[in-house]
């Protein structure tokens, strides 16, 4: 573990990644401390333009603070883009898991699941299951889980199905352990690696994802979110631009930290995938 | 033979996804909170009872659930995906009017981003380390954290609002009279900004896979071999590297080709181009399911499409492929 | 023979980038290869043979570089030369044959397209010149129908074809030097013969110069007429293949030499055949099927892995089960530890079938019979400590935690290995000592029957001497049985009792060891007999080799 950290801290962009997360993690916990009281609510003069006194990224045509839109807004996107991840990966590992250990036609049939996942259009399917089971937390959650899991389940099965012919492996069925016990100790912990790297990487996407269904107009109403502020931004972009440049900001720095975080875990975990990376 | 028994599996196989993505549609239309008798009714302005009864007659939803189910599929095989709610038209006349503004956008991106990406990957993997790569992989990551309809509204406010180069909004300029050239000049206008804005995530994604893959091949024991052979480095580069590392860029790429279709909605959008993408965000206001479901089943069935484009293309180009079928 | 020098290297020194194991992977070397002879440089994995290859080359992976002395081609050093007029020579006067030939041919290039364009490079520049070369060399290197070949893709040829067409492509020019990096390493032993055959057939048809890299004396013995020994970097004895055969100076050559005659020293039991057989196989019959997968299948290939196998082991009695790969020898194995299921026929340990019994005997069953695997690098679970792995498998069984690590100490202590290994991490380890480990594993078990897949194959052999040494004992000590899988006759020889010689899926002969291998019947036995590289040598004076007595005395 500690030779992991030592690694990782010298892993250029995954520190910067690492150090924007956890001043967004901040931020989405302290927004109610700094920015008390409810984000929709009006706090001064409509449109103020950035860095007005007291507004340090203006106001919107409501009088509502952005900055606080945004403190706030860091919440529901970590929190979505963990949550789905979480989903996903869930998933993902359990198909892959299943269909890489058991062969045969259970892995033929849930191979044609993942495969039949992967084929629709993601982003749509995910716009229609919103549509259909109305724009909440839950569905916003499960849809984007839905249309993200497929990845997991490839990767989890290749690596099985690599593990699963080690030697190793052999030797604890030759030793006469149970499935389960060569499954959780023997394979899943060898198989972990590339699922961390790819779930940092899912996160990042997961709020790509969110932020575009909320500008669509298919957030939850009761939450703010980044994607939300852009949409309804945008009808003001000749007058008031940053209305939607500031939350696409918060968005791209987000998705930003996260993938070079991942980069950097891919660095430690997986040396000789990045071996060609360095010089 | 090898290569055509190959391919018809593939084809049995793709008309499997589209059956199932069907019913998968149909089952959502019915999932929608709401007896879609009662919705219809509503909208159309009573809430009458028998009204109701006429409309679910009218429907067919007084049939059994498998006979609508059968009905739906056959209909969509047939390309017939009902009447839209909202339009009292036929769907498939919609989506029909409003296919070829997304295909000229859906495909100008493509080109772009693979053309691009192909050029910048591999120019990155022959500088590995040096500055070239630096500022090419960067790039990448840079364009791979941006949400895309946000890009969409800057290039609106920097290139349309302050500088006034490009029109923002539409495909045509309206109300002007202009010869078949000037229309297409105009269209293509109007397309800058929408395919850049879209072909951007897929021209980072594209960088990325070139990059990994001409690294991959360079590292092959036949390349060493070419080397030894004593061949020039043009050479080398050509005909080894680039022709094993290319291939398989290029079958996924136009894996992702389909995927495209579907994911212009945001874009679409943004950039009020009248196509599917913009048409299905319609329907999404206006809860016309039938119209957005049967958007969605023409997106997977581009998917589908393009999945077998790709093996084609595949089959065609490598000649271990009836080792792998 | 002429004794001109062709190449010539002075002092040479090969730098390893910062962070690898050492410094130098070659240090101060000084060698010549004379026209028209074969030079073999023989070393361990890490001597530094295959980088002096490519240096030769000018094909050093980035990183690694010359760092002082020079290599003269034909009086003139290659560091004078500039990158073109080195191209010039690389692949028409120098050419080279790799060590893989399932990847040194471009895959999506033909035979005849990689072929011509060596002869593009270096200027024949009429079309029909380059076919008619073309043809011959594909003549010349022994592949059938080089009419219809030429228009093959790699992987439509065999691994010894492959290879073939590597070193035509290599002859293309008529060179004056080829440089052979393990040519025939990744082959099957019969084919290997082919192959060292056109190696030298070709090389005495046209006087070039071979500089042959290998670690095998065998092979050395089959081919040299010189022989050069690396170290660490180092070249550590020089000479005539007839002297440093038969009698080397330096004492690693020497160890080297023992290590690989000492094998044709046989260790085996003296269990007599016949008795209660601990285990017996009957009419076993496997096969595979491959590809086609889902519900439109495509192409589909069957192999008879297996084909109404029958075979006893006794008592404290090592079988051995030789043949090339595709012979079903492993899938026998597997199916003796139940990895896989048999399609039919019957497996009966102590007399009762393993197939008819119950989910519990079974699984009583299992610690009886363990398995030593051949990759050291595989055969332990990265993330478990030795502890673990030696522990757990045996408390999984019931044994006390106290009990099993006392077992595991001891066994640990039986295999030489230090009892601080239990804390530490697989890749805190060498080959050598995981392979320790790997056997330790199977001990602790307190198994009546070990299969040992390849047990020793991957090793250098030095090593392998050595844990082949230690396999032999513990049998002894512990009276156990062993099914002994291996594709080499020589190892075979050493510690089996009895020996079955397996070819697609059958067994093609059965009998004592000694009589299997100096009176073969079948003829496929014969066949491998004579493929063995060296086997002349080694029959030469068997036993009563006065170097291999002194090294016997000096404990190596």
């Amino acid at each position: 573990m500690t030779d992991f950290a030592r690694r990782f801290l010298r892993s250029r962009s995954g520190m910067i990644g690492l150090i924007l997360l956890l001043t967004l993690v901040l931020m989405a916990i302290f927004a109610d401390l700094l920015f008390p009281g409810d984000p929709w609510r009006m706090a001064g003069r409509p449109n103020l333009p950035p860095f007005s006194k007291g507004f340090l990224f203006g106001t919107d045509q409501l009088g509502r603070d952005v900055a606080a839109g945004i403190m706030h807004g860091a919440r529901m996107s970590l929190m979505i883009g963990f949550a789905s991840s979480v989903v996903a990966i869930g998933v993902g590992v359990l198909v892959g898991a299943v269909a890489g250990y058991s062969s045969g036609i259970v892995d033929d049939l849930l191979m044609r699941l993942t495969e039949f996942f992967q084929t629709i259009p993601s982003f749509m399917l995910a716009i229609v299951l919103v549509a259909i089971f109305s724009p909440t937390l839950g569905s916003i959650v499960a849809a984007i889980a839905v249309v993200s899991w497929p990845p997991i389940a490839r990767l989890v099965r290749a690596e099985f199905l690599t593990l699963r012919q080690r030697d190793f492996v052999k030797a604890a069925q030759v030793g006469g352990h149970s499935q389960s016990n060569i499954i959780l100790h023997q394979i899943l912990p060898n198989a972990l690696s590339p699922v961390i790297v790819m779930a940092s990487l899912m996160v990042a996407s997961a709020i790509l994802i969110e932020s575009g269904l909320s500008f669509l107009g298919l957030g939850d109403r009761n939450y703010i979110t980044w994607g939300f502020m852009i949409g309804a931004g945008r009808t003001m972009i000749r007058h008031a631009w940053w209305l939607s440049a500031i939350p696409g900001l918060a968005i791209f720095v987000t998705v930003l930290a996260l993938n070079l975080f991942g980069q950097g875990l891919s660095d430690v975990l997986n040396p000789r995938l990045s071996r060609s990376n360095r010089t | 033979m090898a290569q055509l028994r190959y391919l018809f599996g593939r084809l049995v196989k793709a008309i499997m996804v589209l059956l199932a993505v069907t019913v998968l549609s149909f089952g959502l239309i019915r999932a929608a909170p709401g007896d879609p008798a009662t919705v219809l009714a509503g909208e159309q302005g009573s809430v009458d009872p028998e009204f109701i009864e006429q409309v679910r007659a009218r429907y067919g939803l007084d049939r059994p659930i498998q006979e609508q189910l059968f009905k739906y599929v056959a209909g969509v095989a047939r390309l017939d995906f009902g009447d839209s709610y909202q339009h009292n038209r036929p769907v498939i006349e919609l989506i029909g009017e409003r296919l070829p503004a997304t295909l000229i956008l859906t495909m100008t991106a493509f080109l772009l981003a693979l053309a691009g990406g192909l050029i910048m990957g591999v120019t990155a993997a022959k500088h590995v380390g040096k500055w070239p790569d630096g500022v090419i992989t960067i790039a990448a990551l840079l364009f791979f954290a941006l949400p895309l309809f946000w890009v969409g509204l800057m290039a609106i406010l920097l290139f349309s609002v302050q500088l006034g180069w490009l029109p923002a909004f539409g495909m045509n300029t309206i109300g002007v009279e202009m010869s078949p050239i000037g229309r297409t000049l105009d269209v293509a206008q109007h397309l800058v900004l929408p395919a850049a804005t879209l072909g951007l995530l897929y021209l980072a994604t594209y960088t990325r896979m070139t990059r990994a893959s001409v690294l991959e091949v360079m590292d092959l024991d036949f390349v060493r071999t070419a080397r030894a052979k004593g061949l020039e480095e043009k050479r080398i580069w050509r005909r080894h590297i680039l022709k094993n590392a290319l291939l398989p860029i290029i079958t996924l790429a136009s894996l992702q080709a389909g995927h495209l279709v579907g994911g212009a909605v945001l874009t679409e959008t943004v950039f009020a181009w009248p196509g599917i993408g913009r048409l299905a965000f319609d329907a999404l206001l206006q809860r016309d399911y039938n119209l957005l479901l049967a958007i969605f089943i023409i997106a997977s069935a581009f998917v589908v499409f393009f999945n077998l484009v790709a093996d084609l293309v595949y089959s065609l180009a490598d000649p271990r492929i009836e080792v792998a079928a | 023979m002429t004794n001109e020098p062709i190449l010539s290297i002075r002092s040479l020194d090969i730098s390893l980038p910062k962070g690898a194991d050492r410094p130098f992977a070659v240090k101060d070397l000084n060698l010549e290869l004379r026209r028209n002879e074969i030079l073999c440089v023989v070393g361990e994995s890490g001597s530094g043979k295959s980088l002096l290859a490519t240096a030769i080359m000018g094909l050093l992976p980035p990183g690694v570089r010359i760092a002082g002395g020079e290599i003269n081609f034909d009086g003139t050093p290659f560091a004078s030369l500039s990158d073109a007029q080195y191209r010039k020579i690389r692949g028409a006067r120098i050419s080279m044959v790799f060590q893989e030939p399932m990847t040194a041919l471009n895959p999506v290039l033909t035979v005849r397209e990689q072929l011509d364009e060596v002869l593009v490079a270096h200027g024949v520049t009429r079309s029909s010149d380059r076919q008619k070369r073309i043809l011959e060399l594909l003549k010349a290197t022994g592949l059938p129908d080089p009419e219809t070949l030429q228009h093959s893709y790699p992987f439509r040829l065999s691994g010894g074809q492959r290879q073939r067409v590597m070193i035509a492509m290599a002859l293309a020019l008529e060179p004056d030097v080829v440089i052979a990096d393990e040519p025939t390493t990744a082959l099957d032993v019969t084919t290997q013969k082919q192959i060292l055959e056109l190696l030298r057939e070709i090389q005495q048809r046209l006087h070039i110069a071979v500089l042959f890299i290998t670690h095998d004396f065998g092979v050395v013995a089959e081919i040299a007429d010189r022989v050069a020994v690396m170290q660490f970097g180092n070249l550590v004895e020089e000479g005539p293949a007839e002297t440093v055969l038969n009698a080397p100076k330096h004492p690693y050559t020497r160890k080297l030499v023992a290590a690989v005659r000492g094998l044709s020293d046989t260790t085996a039991t003296d269990v007599q055949a016949g008795g209660e057989p601990i285990l017996s196989i009957r009419h076993a019959t496997k096969t595979f099927v491959t590809g086609g997968s889902g519900f439109i299948s495509t192409k589909r290939r069957r192999v008879e892995a297996l084909k109404n196998i029958s075979v006893d082991i006794g008592r404290g009695e090592t079988l051995g089960l030789v043949g090339e790969s595709g012979s079903g020898k492993s899938t026998l194995g597997q199916a003796v530890v139940q990895l896989l299921e048999l399609d039919s026929g019957e497996i009966r340990f102590h007399d009762k079938p393993l197939q008819a019994m119950s989910r519990q005997e079974r699984a009583k069953i299992r610690p009886k019979i363990q398995i030593v695997f051949q990759d050291p690098y595989a055969s332990l679970n990265p993330r478990h400590k030795i502890r673990r792995a030696l522990t757990e498998t045996q408390m999984i069984h019931g044994t006390p935690r106290a009990e099993a690590l006392e077992r595991a100490e001891q066994m640990l202590d039986l295999v030489g290995l230090d009892r601080g290994a239990l804390d530490r991490f697989p890749h805190e380890f060498s080959g050598g000592q995981r392979q320790r480990i790997g056997i330790a594993r199977a001990l602790v078990m307190q198994p009546e029957l070990i299969v040992a897949d390849e047990a020793v194959s991957a090793l250098d052999v030095s090593i392998q001497t050595q844990v082949l040494a230690l396999l032999a004992d513990i049998r002894n000590r512990l009276n156990l049985s062993m099914l002994f899988i291996t594709h080499d006759l020589r190892v075979a020889a050493q510690v089996c009792d009895r020996i079955a010689v397996m070819r697609r899926g059958e067994i093609v002969e059965l009998g004592e060891a000694d009589a299997v291998l100096a009176t073969p019947r079948h003829a496929y036995t014969q066949q491998l007999c004579d493929s063995m590289p060296g086997i002349a040598w080694f029959s030469n004076e068997t036993g009563q080799d006065p170097l291999l007595q002194s090294c016997k005395a000096e404990g190596i």
